[in-house]
């Protein structure tokens, strides 16, 4: 037992007095005496645990004078109009807690009677202290592990985005909540190390959490954010935590102010901020080397479509525009990010295989014949030869090479049946037609209604329908303007 | 928001509003709140659901998980709060 000063050893004696334990206790001793039995409680100096004057009236004047050490064990004497009483010390080793009294009894109990009460509330405290233990415990571990599972929670949550704006959005509205504060700023320092520029700043007090969209850099100085962002040293104040966002160098700041309940910062929570912190540095790294790797990505694609434009333009790649419609086509269709980013490369090298085609097919006026089909046909497979080694570019082959695939399976290479043609391709097709349609001269109403016409034969309808509906929007319209 | 009443009338959906109004600042997905619960996952879930739905809870989805946290609207919280201090003195009787 560790209630080792007086204070805890009171508190501690209080709570098992009123315990459900002393309760048994005593309507089993009235069982055996045959009457309601009344009690009081000492502590182990023999003071009476209550102060209030009733209380103490109860207390025999043959209990008043008594030396605690010589009641170590169950003891009888005389109370009030000679009735006996009964003292039983709460013991546990040598450590004695406190006294429970029997008052006014009618009859003595005989010694058998007594051990059992002594052995009875033996194990009534053993049971309650176990009882307190257990509590103690489970006060102090659940809250631990509730926080760590919020964080572990806040862990998965930041390391399943790459996209910089929403992940910087994401780390600040957790933040919000772990730390249940009014306002949080997340501000990365610039390449010069000069200045603190706000990514996302939330205030509950305006638009209802909305994020701010302008926010003005802030040069590094003497303020207290700025001293964190200066020396990596997480500060705490009454109204505010503000911790760094450490990766080898400094790299920003996270900030929350105002509690919700208006309550002071503690420790607590610069310690799970900081903890917090931690994650975010590690998911912003991700986010940054992501889009350094996408833009290297995209730089090489657009050399290589450069360089086969520079050949023949517009024959092998296909207009700015082109790319335009099929992003804003997929955003319409929901795709997801990496969809979408596939379906970007692809559409900037749809035909890089037409390289391997013979000038005077691909600008051969009027129909084909079969021999010349045939080698149309086979152009996917010097797409698949000339973009294999970019491995970057693996996911986005499929959508480059079913782009010619119909939906009733009677299209190239593979004579592929609707779903069954991968979502880029069925889009890309469409967009395709539509770009096609348009160069020739056709309005885009007429375009658009052989698209309709096509629908369930050439093309995916429910991508038609999209289309439909994008072209209708003034975000399309503004395309071509 | 439907009326306080009704929803701690459903046994999960009162122990997940005592759960948060404990826990504030807790961040969890269905699986970690029906362990601090003791309550069956896919039955946690559906009640999650109806609370994101009736804006106490928020939820915050990725692609392989979806996780809850309380809500920060003054309004609501006032209104919870002030129901289960009631609550807690009718037990506590």
């Amino acid at each position: 037992m560790s209630e080792s000063n007086g204070k805890e050893k009171k508190e501690f004696l209080l709570r098992f007095c009123g315990s459900s334990a002393i309760q048994l206790f005593k309507e089993a001793f009235s069982d055996i005496v045959g009457r309601k039995v009344d009690s009081l409680f000492f502590d182990s100096e023999y003071a009476p645990l209550e102060t209030k004057k009733r209380y103490r009236k109860k207390i025999p004047n043959s209990l008043k004078d008594i030396k605690p050490a010589l009641l170590k064990e169950i003891k009888v004497f005389k109370g009030s109009r000679g009735k006996p009483c009964l003292s039983v010390p709460i013991t546990q080793g040598h450590n004695i807690y406190g006294f429970v009294v029997i008052l006014n009894l009618r009859r003595e109990p005989d010694k058998k009677e007594l051990a059992v009460m002594k052995l009875f509330i033996d194990l009534a405290l053993k049971d309650f202290q176990k009882e307190q233990e257990l509590r103690k415990l489970y006060d102090t571990i659940r809250p631990r592990a509730i926080a760590l599972s919020t964080i572990h929670t806040v862990h998965r949550l930041l390391t399943s985005t790459l996209d910089m704006h929403e992940l910087i959005e994401r780390i600040a509205r957790l933040t919000l909540q772990v730390m249940r504060s009014k306002y949080c700023s997340i501000m990365l320092l610039d390449t010069s190390k000069n200045y603190l520029i706000p990514k996302a700043v939330i205030d509950l007090k305006f638009n209802a959490g909305s994020m701010r969209k302008k926010y003005r850099k802030i040069k590094i100085g003497a303020g207290a954010i700025c001293k964190v962002a200066r020396t990596g040293k997480a500060d705490l104040s009454r109204n505010s935590v503000c911790v760094p966002l450490v990766e080898e160098d400094i790299i920003g700041i996270i900030c929350a102010r105002n509690k919700a309940n208006n309550t002071p910062f503690t420790k607590f929570d610069m310690e799970i901020l900081l903890t917090l912190a931690e994650q975010a540095v590690i998911a912003i790294r991700n986010a940054q080397m992501y889009e350094e790797q996408e833009k290297m990505a995209y730089g090489s694609i657009k050399s290589l479509a450069a360089l086969l434009d520079a050949k023949s333009p517009h024959t092998y790649t296909h207009s700015e525009q082109f790319v335009k419609i099929v992003m804003a086509l997929a955003e319409e269709m929901r795709l997801s990010r990496e969809e979408t980013t596939n379906l970007r490369y692809a559409a900037l090298l749809p035909d890089t295989g037409k390289f391997s085609i013979p000038d005077e097919i691909l600008k051969k006026r009027g129909g084909l014949s079969r021999e010349e089909f045939s080698i149309i046909k086979k152009q996917h497979l010097e797409s698949l030869k000339i973009l294999k080694p970019l491995e970057f570019l693996k996911p986005a082959m499929p959508t480059i090479m079913y782009h010619h695939e119909r939906h009733d399976g009677t299209g190239y290479p593979e004579g592929l049946k609707g779903k069954d043609i991968p979502i880029g391709a069925r889009i890309m097709a469409v967009v395709d037609a539509f770009d096609a349609m348009v160069s020739r001269k056709k309005n885009m109403m007429q375009a658009t209604k052989e698209l309709e016409k096509n629908k369930g034969t050439q093309f995916d309808p429910d991508v038609v329908k999209a289309f439909i509906s994008l072209s209708s929007k003034q975000e399309f319209k503004q395309i071509f303007l | 928001m439907k009326n306080i009443t009704a929803l701690f009338k459903n046994d999960i959906t009162k122990k997940i509003l005592l759960f948060f109004d404990e826990n504030p600042q807790c961040i969890d997905t269905a699986k970690g709140i029906s362990v601090w619960i003791g309550c069956d996952p896919d039955k946690v879930q559906k009640v999650l659901k109806k609370l994101d739905k009736e804006k106490i809870l928020i939820s915050h989805k990725t692609a392989s998980t979806q996780a809850y946290s309380y809500t920060n609207q003054k309004d609501i919280l006032k209104k919870i709060e002030k129901y289960i201090k009631t609550y807690e003195r009718k037990i506590s009787r």
